[in-house]
């Protein structure tokens, strides 16, 4: 069943629009990540889910209902901000139940939910504390608390992690994802951390402005990128490019860059040479190939250990990349070395559009 | 190092016991002054203690003037005119930090400019208008005038306090359940209380003291305010300063109570709202 669906929405701040079309459906119970880079509208888009911001054309619904002009508070939602937004003058356990109180729930029930939700996030012993009192993680774990504590029918999380230290980061997105798992409550999480929506979602809605990119899974769009626009954004260290034409001749098909270097490809149908492409391959799926008198030609220009893996800077022709490799090299800044990578592993764009190109091997 | 860190301080309290000095000064003549017998307060040369405290001063001015009713009065005006000045300029405030609308710059400039002309200047045109409406001589036109002179001041204090709390506050608590307006008193005003009290404070003050104002709007015994009461004490054959003084301590009371009562919010509340900027 789909819990919340967008169907062509868009938004405009008077003559400016800044969403133009939005359309994906969320199942029941699914953790959606809305990735993209800082402007790309995926805040804005969330707050139109909540109702803090209008809907300019286009229908959301949550459920069944069309909520386009319902006010947030009747959008049966909950909503975790980035500063958290908790009450300062109200304790953790007037926060957490408050949203009850609104409701008019009577106050021994209030209570009981408010020390269910507790419980869960074990914040039972902080609940008669202020949060001036509270450190920043407390303080993420009682805006969690307040979002759970009323059983909505859909959490929205927007960049809820950002103002913690990285470690703190990592645990934080551990519970939130555990959390989610228990209540089975579909969730839509605004990140522009690609690794925290890789890591947490079931399925990523990567934005690029105001326009939905590529909406899958995270692993597909790893292993199969759209456009050269997620292909850079999904992945770390970022997939490396380079702009060449695709060309054929006894030894095979190849991209041959602007500077004359021939990059690898799997026999390509006729129609398709002399297509102006960009090659791209992750930089974990390249392995050196010293002694492969076919294998790319290199010179290192950077190394950097980091003792379970290697990042080593190249340069192909006048091209910078990066390759990542597992094992510990004796590689220096300016040997000379050659790389290669599986034709499967390569993935083309269309240099005019940025749009992939599936070509159809030859076998 | 602790010697050199407190050689400053100290030089800090003597100035700042210097300048309570120079300001207790007055009030503490004025207070002495009224205690004295009556043959006392005139004599020359002057004596700063009295040969003996009494409240013979206090005792004329309550029983045999009209100035209970004085300061009944201007405790109803003052009251009355600094809680609706507060609750207009609150939402006018609120307004004015949340929404962006045309004219609103213009409207802030304007609201700044009325609060820039002198009292003086205008009380001609208040007086014809308050004969014109039926307000002359009335609680009601007193009231009106006050709120509509404390209105811009607090506007543009309290707008700065509702712009420094975070609007994700009142977002959350639209998701929460609350109407905006609901949100606003629930979450808001609770958080701008500091600020409130502090334009609370001010706008009171400027009420208890006016003297023009009060002076040319109410002119029977029964609608006299306090300003006007001190200053009947001055008459063509006289000052009686031992009355004078007695007034002006009982007049000081309300200030001095609420000061003591609502100091912490005052210094937080005018801190606050000039860091914001």
């Amino acid at each position: 069943m789909t819990a919340l669906s967008l169907d062509r929405v868009r938004k405009s701040f008077r003559s400016l629009e800044v969403m133009h079309g939005v359309s994906f459906d969320i199942e029941d119970g699914a953790f959606v990540a809305l990735v993209g880079p800082s402007g790309c509208g995926k805040s804005t888009l969330l707050r139109m889910i909540a109702g803090l911001e209008t809907v300019t054309s286009g229908e959301i619904r949550i459920g069944e209902r069309v909520v386009n002009d319902l006010p947030p508070k009747d959008r049966d939602i909950s909503m975790v901000f980035q500063n958290y937004a908790l009450y300062p003058h109200k304790t953790v356990a007037e926060n957490m139940g408050f949203a009850l109180k609104m409701r008019g729930v009577a106050a021994t029930e209030i209570e009981a939910h408010v020390a269910r939700a507790a419980d869960i996030l074990g914040l039972t012993p902080l609940l008669g504390r202020f949060p001036r009192e509270l450190s920043g993680g407390q303080r993420q774990r009682v805006a969690m608390g307040r979002a759970i504590v009323r059983d909505p029918q859909v959490f929205l999380f927007d960049e809820p992690l950002s103002n913690l230290d990285a470690k703190l980061r990592v645990q934080m997105r551990g519970e939130i994802k555990a959390l989610q798992r228990r209540l089975c409550t579909t969730t839509v999480y605004v990140t522009h951390d690609q690794i925290e929506a890789m890591t947490m979602a079931d399925k990523i809605v990567v934005m690029r402005d105001g326009r939905v990119e590529q909406v899958g899974r995270p692993l597909d769009l790893y292993d199969r990128p759209d456009n050269l626009f997620v292909a850079g954004f999904i992945g770390s260290p970022a997939m490396n490019f380079v702009a060449g034409r695709i060309g054929a001749d006894d030894a095979g098909s190849h991209v041959t860059t602007d500077d004359g270097v021939r990059l690898p490809l799997s026999r390509t149908p006729a129609p398709f040479v002399g297509h102006r492409v960009v090659w791209g391959v992750r930089p974990e799926h390249f392995a050196l190939a010293a002694a492969d008198p076919v294998a790319i030609p290199v010179t290192v220009t950077g190394v950097e250990p980091t003792g379970s893996e290697t990042l080593v800077a190249v340069r192909v022709g006048a091209a910078s990349m990066t390759v990542l490799l597992r094992d510990r090299t004796g590689l220096n800044v300016g040997d000379a070395s050659r790389i290669t990578v599986s034709p499967r592993l390569i993935h083309l764009f269309d240099e005019a559009t940025g749009d992939r190109l599936d070509i159809p091997p030859l076998s | 190092m602790a010697a050199s860190d407190r050689r400053p301080r100290y030089g800090l309290l003597l100035i700042s016991v210097l300048a309570c000095l120079f300001a207790a000064a007055p009030i503490v003549w004025g207070v002495l002054t009224a205690l004295k017998p009556a043959a006392e307060v005139v004599s020359y040369p002057p004596n700063l203690m009295p040969s003996r405290f009494t409240l013979e001063s206090f005792r004329q001015v309550w029983s045999d003037s009209n100035f209970p009713t004085y300061f009944r009065n201007s405790l109803l005006v003052t009251g009355i005119a600094t809680l609706t000045s507060l609750v207009v300029a609150v939402h006018a405030a609120y307004g004015l930090a949340r929404f962006d609308f045309t004219g609103k710059t213009s409207l802030m400039l304007g609201l700044l400019a009325t609060s820039m002309i002198p009292g003086i200047a205008i009380l001609v045109p208040l007086y014809n208008l308050s004969i014109h409406t039926g307000l002359y001589n009335t609680f009601t036109g007193l009231v009106i005038v006050y709120t509509a002179w404390n209105i811009p001041l607090l506007v543009w204090l309290l707008k700065g306090f509702f712009e420094s709390v975070p609007v994700e506050l009142e977002e959350a608590a639209m998701i929460d359940g609350c109407s905006r307006m609901r949100a606003f008193y629930t979450i808001v005003l609770p958080m701008a209380r500091p600020g409130m009290l502090a334009g609370a404070i001010m706008a009171m003050m400027f009420v208890w003291n006016d003297f023009l104002i009060g002076f040319t709007l109410a002119v029977t015994e029964d609608k006299r305010l306090i300003p006007y009461g001190l200053y009947s004490f001055i008459s063509n054959i006289g000052v009686d300063w031992g009355q004078l003084m007695a007034a002006t301590v009982i007049s000081l009371v309300p200030v001095v109570i609420a000061f003591l009562l609502l100091q912490k919010w005052l210094v937080q509340g005018l801190m606050a709202g000039a860091v914001k900027g």
